[in-house]
């Protein structure tokens, strides 16, 4: 049993307009995934702005409320209303945002701050609720002076790292992190994601590691799923997604990234070129009448492609053979 | 855009009767009645009785609400108690008077507030903004009334430069000399509540020019080679004028307060003294109906604003 | 590299910026020399705060004289534009230096059309009319990509996307054809395979109109894929210069080789990945003399830092600050990460 599992989630915002404000049209937003996290593992979420990230995320912490669909934590749904599962669950699962000073209360110390959900979630007496703050600062490197600032007066590397403290303060099974080393120096991105791992490792968590930058999903994640237009397009292992796209649109995106490599630069951008080429011919092909992506097909054991029927069924003829 | 005018329009329209319910249940549950006080003490209670009766102010509130509310469709608002004259009548002469004033305070108050604000947004943290800001300082911290209070005393009373009282002089016959004389009237409240009111303008003015002055546009303008002389016009003014433009649908309900003193103090007959009588004798049929106006205007006031930033922000023209 | 590099534009000498910060003076760029050739991409790369915007609005002149000071010698052309006042400056700007900024969204007036907002630049510039304007800004638009000029250009800046709205602050910004594009992190706001347009763009302008770019970035994926040479900057100095050949393959600088092992992209998926020791000091706290870089390379010996570093030219081309780069190694397998 899979320790996150996500199930048809869909999540529709009405467009509203003419005369009685009815809805007109709906921004699908999130629009039928699926997927599922095994206990310490990461799933890295992949896509460009507007895909449907947050949406994903904010679905599965209940911050936004799914259309259709369902969340199954350690095989419990999650999206059933009861107000006892609702509490453990919050504390189950914990979510870093990107933008981290917003995400701090400017008004707290960071004592507090960390202890916030302790206080939620343990019976705690101040001595031991102060030690256990403590540790969790430890964690991420931060010494004990920094209990009784206000989060403006760090950078915005330590501000994210308070952010994974307060994560991991109820011992969560999985995190979800929005973006959390986007807005970060390359250096202090380094260190996040390095305590990340640390973490990961200590205590046997999972993440959706939510992110723009494949770069870094490469480093975090070893399942990846990318996201287009609300859809998933493609997932699979890193290997599968990294030495085996089969999507146009991934093959796009994995193009695009810029590579340390300034001997073959221009081979890359002519490689480049040719797949932009091939997704602005081609691209209809690849999704539907409405511009929607295709449901998955199993390619592989780990590897799943929104490929158009035409292909899909080229494929399960020849399974055994894309398979590596 | 229209179709959200229109929209708006459609729900003022509950707006408008809650409004008026709530005023009248209040003006009903003031203590009193209109006619203990105004009639001759020696007058028997059974003919104040016997107008109550005629007057329907022993039905149950819903029938004469009901029955107020008719006849204000059928343009009768109702006849004033004390002043003894269809409602209607009386708000003809004293809404002319009011809008006006109105009307001069409003114009004054932009001819001052705008280039006090640009300018001291201009030259941010220099001589002049200290002078502008502490002017508003000022303004703030004296109460309106004091102001005109001592203005009246001073340059009506004491200088004999403006009138003490009244709208227009009973001798000024032909066009010219009554839009003369008006003017005469009303310059002085219209300017002291004009001067004092201008904070709002001038802050915000001022922080939206500075604002737009640190703008990554004024930036790319620079960029450009575009002189500083000509960024202000061009982009800076613009820009920040854009939030005041709509802000001068709100003014109106902040006018209205400072007017209801100038013409309390002046003597000046227009809606506000109208509303202050009123209000002192119990006079129910003028304080629901001017109550309403003020509310309506209120309303107007804030449609006006959404209309003139729909009008010239581009942003909120597309819906 | 497919450039051939022209005559010597631009001649950056010992600039210097600094900010008053509560009545002191503080340099965000310190002695910084530079030149730029004609046809080539200049990329200045380094983390945030390193003075990277602030010497490209150096070069613009875009500081507040009140609250800046700005020395050294900039010299454009012959010409050196420090000693310019801001009239004489404006012929500069938009003119022969075009400049596009990070935020495509704020970076443009929100309530002018986009027609009206390239067209100002041309209205101080050239002797255009209304309707050679109009022509030069559809011309403009097809160059920068925008498959329905018209349309696009009756629009304001809300009504387009992210990538549309840089397309148009570059096509503000080669309006006049100038001699020299500064472009401050074009593409930081933008996805992947948007930026990867817009940095085609800018080339196939350059290699049109073969005009200097200097590139500002953070992103060293980048400045590998589209810069001739490179200017790694750190704490307000350049720590290293030289082609982008030479600068990735033969990194010298602690620093240089600092940012490119803490890349994720470089690192195996299992290991943990490098971290720079202790963090950028604030201006106020600037180191004003000695290598600004040893506090976070504390391992090596303090003997091995010059006194007042200085750049070095390793072979023709490529310079480095300090001698500290002969003994600098990365500590043995550094387990985990210290904060
Ligand atoms: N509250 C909302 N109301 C309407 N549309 C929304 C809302 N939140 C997100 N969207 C839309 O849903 C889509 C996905 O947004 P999001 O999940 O934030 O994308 P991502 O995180 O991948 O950038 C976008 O088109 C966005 O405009
Ligand atoms: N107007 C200013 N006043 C004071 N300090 C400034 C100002 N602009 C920038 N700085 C400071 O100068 C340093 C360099 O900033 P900047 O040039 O923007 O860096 P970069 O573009 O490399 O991120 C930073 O420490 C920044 O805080
Ligand atoms: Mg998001
Ligand atoms: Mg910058």
């Amino acid at each position: 049993m899979s320790l996150l599992e996500v199930k048809d989630l869909e999540v529709h915002f009405p467009i509203r307009g003419g005369f009685f404000n009815r809805v007109k049209d709906n921004v699908l937003a999130v629009d039928g995934v699926n997927f599922s996290i095994e206990q310490g593992e990461t799933l890295g979420l992949v896509g460009e702005s507007g895909s449907g990230k947050s949406t994903t995320a904010k679905a599965i912490i209940g911050l936004e409320k799914p259309t259709a669909g369902s969340v199954f934590l350690e095989g419990k749904k999650l999206t059933k209303k009861s107000r006892r599962n609702k509490a453990e669950m919050v504390r189950a699962i914990q979510m870093i945002f990107q933008d981290s000073l917003s995400s701090l209360n400017p008004r707290k110390r960071i004592e507090d701050i960390i202890a916030e959900p302790l206080r939620n979630f343990e019976k705690l007496n101040k001595d031991q609720e102060k030690i256990r703050v403590l540790q969790l600062l430890d964690i991420v490197g931060l010494g004990p002076d920094a209990l009784y600032k206000y989060p403006r007066r760090f950078s915005g590397g330590q501000r994210q790292r308070i952010g994974v403290a307060r994560a991991v303060a109820t011992n969560p099974k999985l995190i979800i992190a929005d973006e959390p080393v986007s807005a970060l120096d390359l250096s202090v991105q380094a260190q996040v994601l390095n305590f990340m791992k640390k973490i990961q490792r200590e205590f046997d968590i999972s993440y959706l590691f939510i992110s723009h930058d494949l770069g870094v999903v490469r480093h975090m994640a070893n399942k990846i799923a990318i996201l287009h237009r609300g859809r998933i397009v493609e997932s699979g292992t890193r290997d599968d997604i990294f030495n085996h796209p089969q999507h146009i649109y991934t093959r796009r995106l994995l193009a695009a990234i810029p590579q340390i490599d300034v001997e073959n630069r221009d081979k890359h951008k002519a490689e480049r070129l040719k797949i932009e080429h091939e997704y602005q011919t081609e691209q209809s092909k690849y999704y539907d009448q409405n511009g929607m992506a295709f449901p998955l097909v199993q390619v592989s054991d780990t590897h799943f492609v929104a490929l158009p029927p035409e292909l899909a069924h080229q494929d399960s003829n020849n399974e055994g053979a894309v398979k590596n | 855009m229209w179709k959200t005018i229109f929209r708006r329009i459609l729900i003022m329209i509950p707006e408008l009767i809650i409004l008026s319910l709530i005023v009248f249940i209040l003006a009903k549950a003031m203590p009193g009645d209109p006619f203990t006080g105004s009639i001759n003490p020696r007058s028997n209670p059974a003919q104040i009785h016997h107008l109550m009766q005629v007057n329907g102010l022993y039905d149950p509130w819903y029938q004469q609400y009901w029955n107020w509310v008719v006849h204000l469709f059928h343009g009768d608002l109702g006849t004033s108690y004390e002043y003894q004259e269809p409602v209607t009548t009386l708000l003809m002469q004293r809404g002319a008077n009011t809008l006006w004033l109105g009307i001069f305070i409003v114009i004054m108050m932009y001819v001052i507030g705008l280039p006090l604000g640009i300018y001291a947004g201009r030259h941010e943290n220099k001589l002049p903004d200290h002078i502008i800001r502490a002017y508003t300082y000022i303004t703030m911290a004296i109460p309106l009334f004091v102001v005109l209070v001592i203005g009246i005393w001073i340059f009506a009373y004491g200088l004999n430069l403006f009138p003490t009282s009244g709208s227009i002089s009973p001798t000024a016959n032909g066009f010219w000399p009554s839009v003369f004389s008006r003017f005469y009237h009303i310059a002085l409240p219209g300017m002291l509540v004009a001067l004092f009111s201008t904070v709002n303008i001038v802050q915000y003015l001022r922080s939206e020019v500075i604002d737009a002055k640190h703008s990554d546009y004024v930036k790319t303008a620079r960029a450009k080679g575009v002189p500083m002389k000509e960024i202000y016009r061009h982009h800076i003014f613009r820009n920040s004028l854009l939030p005041i433009a709509a802000f001068a649908g709100y003014s109106i309900t902040g006018v209205l307060d400072g007017q209801i003193f100038a013409e309390m103090i002046f003597s000046y007959p227009g809606m506000g003294l109208l509303f202050l009588n009123a209000i002192n004798y119990r006079d129910y049929t003028v304080i629901t109906v001017l109550v309403l106006i003020f509310g309506f205007l209120n309303l107007m006031g804030t449609l006006l604003s959404d209309i003139i930033l729909a009008v010239v922000d581009p942003r909120v023209r597309v819906e | 590299m497919n450039n051939q590099p022209g005559d010597k534009l631009l001649e950056i000498q010992d600039v210097s910026t600094a900010f008053n910060i509560d009545g002191k003076y503080y340099d965000a760029v310190s002695d910084v020399s530079l030149d730029l050739y004609k046809n080539e991409t200049l990329a200045i790369v380094g983390e945030s705060g390193c003075g990277k915007s602030t010497l490209a609005t150096s070069i613009m002149g875009l500081h507040d004289p009140n609250e800046t000071k700005v020395s050294g010698k900039i010299n454009f052309e012959g010409t050196d534009l420090l000693s310019l006042t801001d009239d004489e400056m404006n012929k500069y700007r938009g003119q022969k230096i075009g400049m596009i900024f990070q935020d495509p969204l704020s970076a443009l007036n929100p309530l002018k059309r986009v027609e009206d907002q390239i067209q100002e630049v041309m209205v101080y510039h050239t002797k255009m009319d209304e309707k050679q304007r109009h022509a030069r800004v559809m011309e403009l638009l097809n160059q920068v990509g925008i498959e329905k000029p018209e349309r696009i250009a009756h629009e304001f800046p809300h009504e387009l996307s992210g990538g549309m709205r840089q397309r148009i602050i570059i096509a503000i910004a080669i309006a006049c054809k100038p001699d020299l594009l500064i472009a401050d992190e074009p593409t930081t706001a933008l996805d992947v395979t948007i930026q990867a347009q817009i940095l085609d763009v800018l080339k196939d302008i350059q290699n049109e109109n073969h005009e200097a770019i200097i590139l500002i970035t953070h992103d060293l994926g980048v400045v590998a894929e589209t810069a001739d040479r490179v200017a790694v900057m750190y704490a307000g100095q350049i720590v290293e210069l030289g082609s982008a050949l030479k600068v990735f393959h033969n990194p010298k600088h602690p620093y240089t080789r600092s940012l490119l092992r803490s890349m994720p992209q470089r690192n195996s998926e299992n290991d943990d990945l490098y971290v720079i020791n202790g963090t950028v000091p604030s201006l106020q706290k600037m180191p004003t003399h000695g290598d600004r870089f040893a506090p976070r390379i504390p391992w090596v010996p303090a003997s091995a830092h010059e006194e007042n570093p200085v750049m070095h030219e390793l072979e023709p081309g490529h310079f480095v600050r300090c001698t500290c780069y002969k003994v600098f190694d990365f500590p043995a397998e550094k387990e985990g990460a210290k904060a």
